[in-house]
């Protein structure tokens, strides 16, 4: 036929349509084949994800809770129930009234008139009406609320949106008249007068009709809303409900007030009246805070589907809350929980559940009280970290506060039992005012000063160098030697004492009248004893025994899990900032005195070891390292890092140190604070006789304590090569004062916890971080971690 | 002159090819929209038909009725009807544009002013008026030899002009194209010269990326939508294409066998694909049957065009001739179009799957089709007939 076709013109134009035909007709043919067949598992994998319904049920965070169990942060579980705006209006109940009689009448509904239409529905109307007022009834019954409560708020939520609308339409009306002025066509299909056919978005959107509801309200909700998808059950009446969760994270001593009792004071400060202090923003340097939004990795950290195909119902969605900062942030994963899991398979009904799994709670080793008593301490209304005539600092402006921190370290178990840094910040700065707190680079108040800014350790470091250099058999504890106010009594302006101070130049051996023991030149802090005890050590071995008691990137260090730690340097990774530029980069350890070397690196040289023994030279460390160190020295060398986390399970380090020398450090720290001579004595607070005063004044409370004054190495040049005075904001050549001590019961031979405090840019130690340091063992008692006279 | 003539008649021939075929699709149909109405959550549930699929299978054999009325007449008749019928077709395509007529007669849906509230059912006068322009250029065109000059070709694509342009109007671009090949088919086959036929398709080829300006917003973003498909953006996944994306997910999900009848009801149940008893009901077809499936289904509309270019082939009556070719192409572009929509390869046009969709119109029209297809096959040649079409290539 084909030949016969190609014999005549129509047949062969006959063939041309065909063959265009059958070529038209290739291209299904290829794309089915495309599609099901290349493209099938994949096409057919997305619709089968189609029959299954998956409904994630919420999680709550766990806890954080401190030593005693108290509360520091947790969920407040709260709901809002919306409806929407339908239902609410009542015109819900005329659509579905005339669905249902347009179904019924489908046959004849077209034939109806617009009155026998309204006639058909007006019919179906009172059952859809009786639902929804019974189902209000019903909302409201569960709710605990009263029917007048409901319909109360439907009224402001009604009157709110029609106001809305109307604005809204009003607008859309002239800006449709302003473009048909200009002559443009409109793009919609609307005509001017008929602007308020179109709902705005609230018209159609779900609104708040109860808030804040608690979640046993939620529950039974929701079992009622789970009723109403299956046949029989108890179910809601009420459609187009939506429970939104509210929940926020709370932190219940956020803000507390604080009775500080002033009778143990400096005189000046002294009262016999307490004062109410309020602590705002109590831990949260530990604590941290929440976000309100994940940020993108989270989201890669913990997807929905892991690598291995499996889901993680702890996958974080777009509105999740997360941890953002401190223990909130580094114990996410354990503080978050896991959601529960409703797989439905819409085909045949299956249904696979999995509850949710709570997140745990994390108990921190910090006491919550403590923690706010010693930080109203360290508030200005406590007069303790404010710059005071007896302070004798004549660089410091009367009446500064001046930035400060604590550690209180157990010596029996490494718990950080508080760890305080001022000046801080409180949550509601965070979201009212954030540049308050990221860009404040005056006070660095997100700085927690006890862990991640490195001061130098100055004098404190005098009993630790003595136990090195004895455990290493470079210094016998029986020989004594004489201070000659300069270690090279040729070279007097180098490795001077500080009692060596013109026009006197004074001596220990002159004032002690002998040569020093190694308590007493720890009682009166001889630089001369430990300029000779960092000699022998030598460069070498002061670096490692720096490090053995926790100071240096090389040394076992705690995993607090509270932000930025400074690991402290020992040796020539740090150089005193002596910058034309004076410049402030990068993170806490670029603000601070110190910061790492642009030198190549280097070896300690002689001299700088014998800085090093007393605390100064290229060494720097935190309150939390000195605290750690003075624990250790209590426990013979055996070191427990120190902890956060009450689960953390406990390191140690044993140095074996000689018990000789730690009996005569401990003795000589006891002079320290308990001989008239001892540095950590006595403060004299007007300047005579009658105003000297013990810096330790608890009484039943044995304590061990050094002060240091450290010199802070600011000596910041400007541009013409003049030192500068202000960096930063910090007083230029002011020195960090330091009390570190270790105290117990006065029955028990030995110490049960250590203290460290450090007022940045304060002066004397003894002047000023000691009467501190004193309130804060005055804290102690009185939160009972040291018991008067008690067997501990 | 009779208008029901059997003298000259015969029972064999190629018409039974497409009566065949065409019965199958649409029964074929009948079961797809029933799958589609996703009722079959119980067993008794699954035992009774689907109104929808019950309506089509009234509308069958409507259109099986209307097959029987356009097979008797012959094409005397036919061709005294074909001008009066396109008279007819263009005022009933006025009469839809026109702003007075009261919206209880001419009711649009999604925007479209295509359908006349005539009670009973609804008509859609472009289904009417795709066979009346056929009749009318297969009798223009039928002893002509004008149309073999440029400027001959000017009538015919008035004639086209017309209707297209008041079916834009509603707008239905999708059907309105329809006209465009047909008319391109008739010509061909009634010896219009390739050169003319081959520059005016290039013209219009080159003059089609000018005329982007003239379509609605929703017909841009279509193509847009059709370019992010090829390009593999997902971006349109939610709103501009996600009927084609669902419709591909659905019609792939087949695979090579497709799925058995519950669990094929459940996939287009709970993918909520729009128009599946419509212009998707491809993909309804493809998530049961497969790969296999589409194949019979092409298979299918491969016979009826198989069955009506034969019958154009032994047809000696030039009207007759080329009113086979005419819907034939029609035919044959609606079914590519339709399939080529749903397997992401055309833009989404709104053109029904013949035989197939649900629809009155569609349905009575496609059986008109096909029984005026049938109507010519049934008629022996005149023993002495007059050549037709018949010029130097």
């Amino acid at each position: 036929m084909a030949v016969s076709l190609a014999e005549s013109m129509y047949g062969r134009r006959l063939l041309l349509l065909a063959s265009i035909i059958c070529a038209g007709m290739i291209v299904p043919i290829v794309a089915v084949g495309r599609i099901t067949l290349y493209k099938g598992e994949q096409l057919r994998q997305a619709a089968e994800d189609n029959l299954v319904s998956t409904i994630w049920l919420p999680t709550s965070r766990g806890r954080l809770l401190d030593r005693k169990d108290r509360v520091l942060a947790s969920d407040r579980p709260s709901f809002d129930i919306a409806v929407d705006y339908p239902v609410i209006t009542g015109q819900w109940a005329f659509s579905q009234a005339a669905r249902r009689a347009r179904r019924a009448n489908r046959e004849i509904w077209k034939s109806l008139s617009t009155v026998q239409r309204e006639a058909l529905v007006q019919a179906e109307l009172p059952a859809f009406t009786e639902r929804l007022e019974s189902g209000w009834r019903q909302l409201a019954s569960i709710a605990g609320v009263t029917l007048d409560d409901v319909e109360e708020r439907k009224s402001a939520i009604t009157a709110d949106v029609a106001r809305q609308a109307a604005n809204v339409w009003e607008r859309q009306r002239l800006a449709m008249q302003r473009e048909l002025e200009r002559g443009r066509e409109l793009l919609e299909d609307v005509s001017l007068s008929e602007v308020d056919v179109r709902p705005i978005r609230e018209q159609t959107s779900p609104h708040v009709i109860l808030s804040g509801v608690d979640d046993r309200v939620i529950f039974e909700l929701r079992s009622l809303l789970a009723g109403s998808k299956l046949e029989g059950g108890p179910a809601l009446s009420l459609p187009g409900v939506t429970i939104i969760d509210t929940s926020t994270r709370q932190y219940p001593f956020d803000h507390t007030t604080v009775t500080v009792n002033r009778s143990g004071f400096p005189g000046p400060l002294r009262s016999s009246r307490p004062i109410e202090v309020d602590v705002a923003g109590n831990s949260i340097h530990l604590i941290g805070w929440m976000r309100q939004r994940p940020f993108r990795e989270d989201l890669d950290r913990r997807p929905k589907v892991r690598a291995d195909g499996t889901l993680d119902r702890g996958y974080y969605q777009e509105t999740d809350a997360v941890g953002s900062s401190g223990l909130e942030s580094s114990a996410e994963d354990d503080l978050r929980g896991l959601r529960g899991l409703q797989i439905e398979q819409l085909d045949t009904g299956g249904v696979v559940s999995e509850p949710p799994t709570p997140g745990k709670d994390v108990k921190l080793t910090i006491d919550a009280e403590l923690q706010a008593r010693i930080a109203a301490l360290m508030e200005r209304e406590s007069g303790l970290t404010v710059v005071q005539a007896w302070h004798k600092n004549k660089a410091a402006v009367p009446g500064d506060h001046l930035k400060s921190a604590v550690v209180v370290l157990s010596v029996d178990t490494g718990d950080i039992l508080a760890m305080v840094s001022t000046p801080g910040f409180t949550r509601q700065q965070l979201s009212d005012d954030p540049d308050s707190v990221f860009k404040n680079d005056t006070d660095l108040p997100l700085l927690n000063r006890a862990i991640a800014r490195p001061y130098p350790p100055g004098s404190i470091v005098k009993p630790l160098m003595l136990a090195a250099a004895a455990t290493e058999g470079v210094f016998d504890i029986n020989s004594r030697i004489d201070c000659t106010g300069h270690l090279f009594p040729g070279q007097k302006d180098r490795f001077r004492c500080w009692i060596a101070k013109p026009p006197i130049n004074s001596t220990h051996t002159i004032a002690l009248g002998h040569h020093l023991d190694a308590s007493e030149a720890i009682m009166v802090s001889c630089n001369i004893f430990f300029y000779t005890i960092g000699q022998k050590l030598g460069p070498e071995r002061i670096v490692r025994w720096y490090e053995a008691f926790g100071c240096g990137p090389n040394a076992v260090r705690p995993r607090l899990g509270v932000g930025d730690q400074f690991t402290g340097v020992a040796g020539p990774q740090v150089k005193t900032v002596e910058s034309d530029e004076a410049e402030m980069v990068g993170t806490d350890l670029a603000r601070s005195p110190v910061r790492p070397s642009a030198e190549p690196r280097r070896g300690v040289s002689p001299s700088e070891a014998i800085l090093m023994g007393i605390g100064q030279g290229p060494v720097a460390w935190t309150p939390l390292h000195a605290a750690d160190a003075y624990a250790t020295l209590a426990k013979y060398g055996q070191r427990i890092v120190p902890r956060m986390r009450f689960d953390e399970p406990a390191r140690t380090v044993n140095l074996n140190l000689d018990r000789g020398a730690v009996d005569m450090a401990l003795l000589g720290l006891e002079w320290s604070v308990g001989q008239e001579m001892g540095t950590g004595h006595h403060i004299v607070v007007d300047g005579t006789r009658a105003g000297k005063e013990p810096t330790f004044n608890v009484p039943g409370i044995r304590v061990w304590g050094k002060s240091g004054t450290a010199d802070s190495g600011l000596k910041a040049k400007d541009a013409e090569g003049n030192f500068i005075r202000e960096l930063s904001g910090l007083p230029a050549s002011i020195d960090h004062s330091w009390f570190v001590v270790l105290a117990g019961p006065e029955s028990t031979g030995r110490p049960t916890v250590a203290v460290a405090v450090i007022v940045e840019n304060g002066g004397s130690g003894g002047r000023v971080a000691g009467p501190l340091c004193n309130q804060v063992l005055r804290a102690l008692v009185d939160e009972q971690y040291l018991v008067p006279g008690a067997q501990q | 002159m009779r208008l029901v003539n059997l003298r000259d008649t015969t029972v064999l021939h190629f018409g039974w090819l497409c009566l065949a075929s065409g019965l199958a699709l649409s029964l074929l149909g009948v079961y797809a929209i029933d799958l589609g109405a996703h009722q079959a959550e119980s067993e008794t549930a699954a035992r009774t038909i689907a109104p929808l699929a019950l309506k089509q299978l009234v509308f069958l054999g409507v259109g099986l009725l209307a097959a029987a009325v356009a097979a008797a007449p012959d094409s005397k008749f036919l061709r005294m009807i074909a001008w009066p019928s396109l008279a007819v077709s263009i005022a009933l395509l006025v009469l839809l544009l026109l702003p007075f007529v009261p919206s209880w007669l001419v009711t649009p849906r999604n925007g479209v002013r295509g359908w006349i509230d005539l009670g009973v059912f609804d008509l859609q006068p472009v289904e009417l008026a795709k066979i009346a322009f056929v009749l009318a250029s297969a009798e223009y065109l039928r002893h002509r030899t004008n149309h073999r000059t440029l400027l001959g070709l000017l009538p015919p694509a008035f004639i086209t002009f017309v209707p297209v342009s008041l079916i834009y109007l509603q707008p239905d671009l999708g059907a309105a194209l329809l006209f465009i090949p047909a008319i391109f088919a008739i010509l061909v086959a009634s010896g219009a010269r390739l050169k003319h036929m081959a520059a005016v398709v290039l013209i219009g080829l080159m003059a089609a990326p000018a005329s982007y300006p003239l379509l609605h917003e929703y017909q841009k973003q279509r193509i847009i939508g059709l370019i992010q498909q090829f390009r593999g953006v997902h971006s349109g996944a939610d709103d501009i294409n996600y009927q084609a994306y669902t419709a591909q997910t659905v019609a792939g999900s087949g695979g090579l066998s497709g799925y058995s009848d519950s669990k094929a009801r459940a996939i287009v149940k709970y993918a909520s694909l729009p128009e599946r008893q419509n212009d998707m009901i491809f993909a309804v077809i493809l998530s049961r049957f497969g790969f296999i499936g589409g194949m019979v289904v092409i298979g299918l509309y491969m016979l009826w065009l198989l069955g009506a270019m034969l019958t154009a082939a032994i047809c000696k009556d030039p009207f007759g001739r080329l009113v086979v070719v005419g819907l034939s192409m029609i035919m044959a572009v609606t079914a590519a179009v339709n399939m080529g929509m749903v397997l992401g390869v055309l833009p989404i046009v709104g053109l029904a799957l013949p035989f197939v969709s649900s629809g009155g119109s569609s349905m009575v029209s496609v059986w008109i089709t096909t029984g005026l297809v049938f109507g010519i096959a049934m008629r022996r040649a005149p023993r002495l007939v007059r050549p037709a079409f018949e010029f130097d290539d």
